[in-house]
């Protein structure tokens, strides 16, 4: 029995729709992950891409799933456009910070933090 | 002529008048200032013209009246009307504020030439509050109801307290005008609940209300009303506040007052004012009310009472007073309580006729004083004396204001006159003791004021010298004809009206005829003459002497501690209340605001603490903002679904 419930957990269905939304969702949280405890300005940049990759996902296996229209596909496409863009202007601000502040960690621009929040526990610098 | 169209001219021109003189007197020059005088005595002039044909004709249909009125506030509830009522007693009452404001103008061109103590623009501001309140004041004289009566009584009280406050940089004066105002106050209040009181009878049913709401034409109709509607003891408490509120504006007893301090007004505004036509508004008010003021005996026994209690007690302070103008203030108060004793008893042509004989006399009194103070000469009599000799022309006016107030001769004997036979005739024998005494102390201060200032020797230090040879004893005419108008008056008017007064002004158009009693009459005239001689032995050939009992004296000075006890409450009670309100204003109610902006404070600093510097953490704040918009809105999206069908 035992064996029969494992092999009946690792048995393959055919790939149906909610497989590749539950893989964007997947990788969705990934960059939200990445973006949340990052310590570093680029590492911001990479999961905000994954994110977008993620949304790319999504977009691409509904149209999949319903022939009738070719928006995913084409959404796709300006999705990949517009996050090179992003990451052009991502880039031109990181470096502006790094040429005024010489650091890019997370922890870099604090002049706008107000004072009544409470102390920050780590203190390494990036 | 048409008197009723032009019954509006007599309330407008006036304010005309001071919209006109709105010319800042820094930059007047002399022609200015004429212009300015000029336009006043036109609107004044032109204003005793029409009164004066009005009179002529009211007289000779005795009667008659004109009224008209516009509505001023429409409620659905109630109206208020502003009109003008011209009959017998407001067309006397308008001729006398009308014969002495014109004097009194031509006497303050002169008076309020120097501007005192710094302030260059005095003279046009003058000119404008004195044609503002000659307006108010013919407002308050021609007004056909009682809520009419109210805002020109309100209006007369500020006015009176501009112009006692003029010279505004002196603290005295400004003390005094506040002391004015705030007793005046206190009898506008009860005026004011005494409308409330009377209005909230009268516009219970809607259908029946009559307009204009509490006339002065017709005030028994809704005096029985009410009287019928609230009981004799509401009805009598009624009366009662608006009794006070006479006595207030006319400085009767524990109100008397304000009127001495307010001689630190210029003299022509003491004149106007408080020789004769503020105090006057007050009696002025009872006499109008009269018929609904006789429903309740308390109320016209009330009068009485306090009328003799004042002309009695104001007259022996009179006696000890040494300021000219103090001596007038006291007597202003004394002559005033004769009318509202004589009111109280039932002589009202007589009251009538003795409110405006004391006007006109009093205020040429107080223009002599003003031309004595003029010159330079000191205001306190002790430094005066002696002016018969240097001053003849001033010797006979007052002279003459003298035996008309105290009811001897000229003009003030008819008014006593018919006040006396009337009480005679009707047997109150009480109250015609109390206005007998009252009227022998009234001869023993004027008469000790004359002898003091004008007979001995001259005690100052002022050189007559200059003054020998000039016409009218070296007195500018401008000051000496309006004195010289206003004595020709009060020797003249009382005696070419009296006879006829009692055809003219009645009571509830019914007639009233009295007798005269001759042996009234030259008892009193004896016993007056014997009295002057007392004074003359005492004060102007100083034969004999009498001494100062320090006791009674200090109390008779300081007015039997009246003024004292208005201190108290002014400082004590007054004060003390609104030092107590102002603690918990700051501290309670303030504080209850301050706890709500601390509560909105706190809250701010709870979503400060947010901005921790720290990119991820508004990242993730974001992200789980956008989250939960996007789930709200996916709710509301599949409630819709299944809602609807779909």
């Amino acid at each position: 029995m035992p064996d029969n419930t494992i092999a009946a957990l690792f048995a393959a269905a055919a790939p149906g729709l909610c497989h590749y939304l539950i893989l964007a969702l997947i990788i969705f949280v990934t960059g939200l992950m990445i973006i949340i405890t990052s310590g570093t300005l680029i590492k911001i940049l990479i999961g905000f891409e994954l994110m977008l990759n993620a949304v790319c996902i999504n977009f691409a296996a509904i149209d999949a799933f319903n022939k009738n229209t070719p928006q995913g596909q084409i959404f796709t496409l300006i999705i990949m456009a517009v996050g090179a863009i992003n990451v052009a202007a991502g880039l031109g601000l990181i470096c502006a910070v790094y040429f005024k502040l010489k650091k890019i960690g997370t922890n870099t621009l604090e002049t706008l933090k107000s004072e009544d929040c409470p102390e920050t526990l780590e203190e390494g610098e990036i | 002529m048409n008197i009723a169209q032009n019954l509006w001219f007599l309330l407008i021109l006036p304010i005309l008048a001071a919209l006109c003189t709105l010319v800042p007197s820094k930059y007047m020059s002399l022609p200015k200032k004429q212009i300015t005088l000029g336009l006043s005595l036109l609107a004044s002039g032109v204003s005793l013209i029409i009164t004066l044909f009005s009179a002529n004709y009211l007289m000779n249909n005795p009667g008659e009246f004109f009224e008209t009125n516009i509505m001023f506030l429409d409620a659905s509830v109630f109206k208020i009307h502003i009109g003008a009522l011209l009959d017998n007693v407001s067309v006397f009452m308008l001729t006398i504020l009308y014969l002495i404001t014109i004097p009194v103008q031509v006497f303050s061109f002169k008076y309020m030439e120097q501007p005192a103590e710094g302030n260059e623009t005095a003279f046009s501001r003058y000119f404008i509050l004195l044609n503002l309140f000659i307006f108010s004041m013919a407002g308050l004289i021609l007004s056909t109801n009682l809520i009419q009566t109210y805002i020109f009584w309100e209006l007369v009280g500020l006015f009176s307290y501009l112009l006692i406050g003029f010279y505004y940089k002196k603290p005295e004066a400004e003390q005094a005008a506040r002391k004015t105002f705030l007793i005046n106050k206190i009898g506008d209040f009860a005026l004011f609940a005494a409308i409330l009181g009377f209005t909230c009878f009268l516009v219970q049913d809607a259908e029946t209300v009559l307009y204009p709401l509490l006339s002065l034409n017709d005030v028994s109709s809704w005096g029985l009303m009410a009287y019928v509607q609230l009981g004799p003891y509401m009805y009598a408490a009624l009366c009662i506040l608006i009794i006070i509120a006479g006595f207030t504006k006319s400085a009767q007893v524990p109100f008397q007052v304000w009127l001495a301090d307010a001689m630190e007004g210029p003299a022509p505004v003491s004149a106007l004012i408080h020789g004769a036509t503020m105090v006057s508004a007050g009696a002025y008010l009872l006499i109008r009310l009269y018929p609904a003021l006789i429903l309740s005996p308390i109320a016209l026994k009330i009068i009485a009472a306090i009328g003799i209690l004042t002309a009695i007690m104001c007259a022996v302070v009179a006696f000890v007073q040494n300021d000219i103008k103090k001596i007038l203030a006291f007597s202003t108060s004394s002559q005033l309580g004769l009318v509202f004793a004589a009111l109280g008893c039932g002589a009202y042509s007589g009251a009538i006729l003795q409110l405006g004989m004391h006007g006109i006399a009093k205020a040429m009194m107080f223009l002599v004083a003003g031309i004595i103070i003029h010159k330079g000469m000191s205001k306190n009599i002790k430094f005066l004396g002696g002016l018969r000799e240097h001053t003849p022309y001033l010797a006979a006016f007052w002279l003459l204001g003298t035996l008309s107030l105290s009811g001897v001769f000229f003009s003030g004997f008819y008014a006593k006159e018919m006040i006396l036979s009337h009480l005679y005739t009707s047997g109150q024998f009480a109250s015609l003791s109390f206005i007998i005494i009252a009227g022998f102390l009234s001869i023993l201060y004027l008469f000790r004021s004359y002898f003091v200032i004008f007979e001995d020797t001259y005690k100052g230090r002022y050189d007559f010298s200059k003054d020998k040879n000039k016409s009218y004893d070296g007195i500018n005419i401008y000051l000496f004809a309006p004195a010289g108008v206003l004595a020709f008056l009060t020797a003249f008017f009382g005696g070419s009206i009296a006879p006829d007064f009692q055809r003219y002004v009645y009571i509830m158009r019914q007639k009233l005829y009295l007798t005269r009693h001759p042996e009234l009459e030259i008892s009193i005239f004896i016993v007056s003459g014997l009295i002057i001689y007392f004074m003359w032995q005492i004060y102007g050939t100083k034969r004999f002497k009498f001494k100062k009992i320090r006791f009674i004296y200090r109390f008779i000075v300081l007015q039997f501690y009246i003024n004292k006890m208005f201190d108290f409450i002014y400082k004590t009670l007054i004060k003390g209340v609104a030092k107590i309100i102002k603690t918990i204003d700051k501290y309670i109610i303030n504080g209850f605001w301050n706890f709500t902006g601390q509560i909105a404070r706190f809250g701010g600093y709870l979503v400060s603490r947010l901005q921790n510097g720290n990119i991820n953490s508004y990242i993730f704040y974001s992200f789980l903002f956008l989250t939960s918009v996007l789930l709200c809105a996916a709710m509301v999206y599949i409630k819709g679904l299944s809602h609807y069908g779909g």
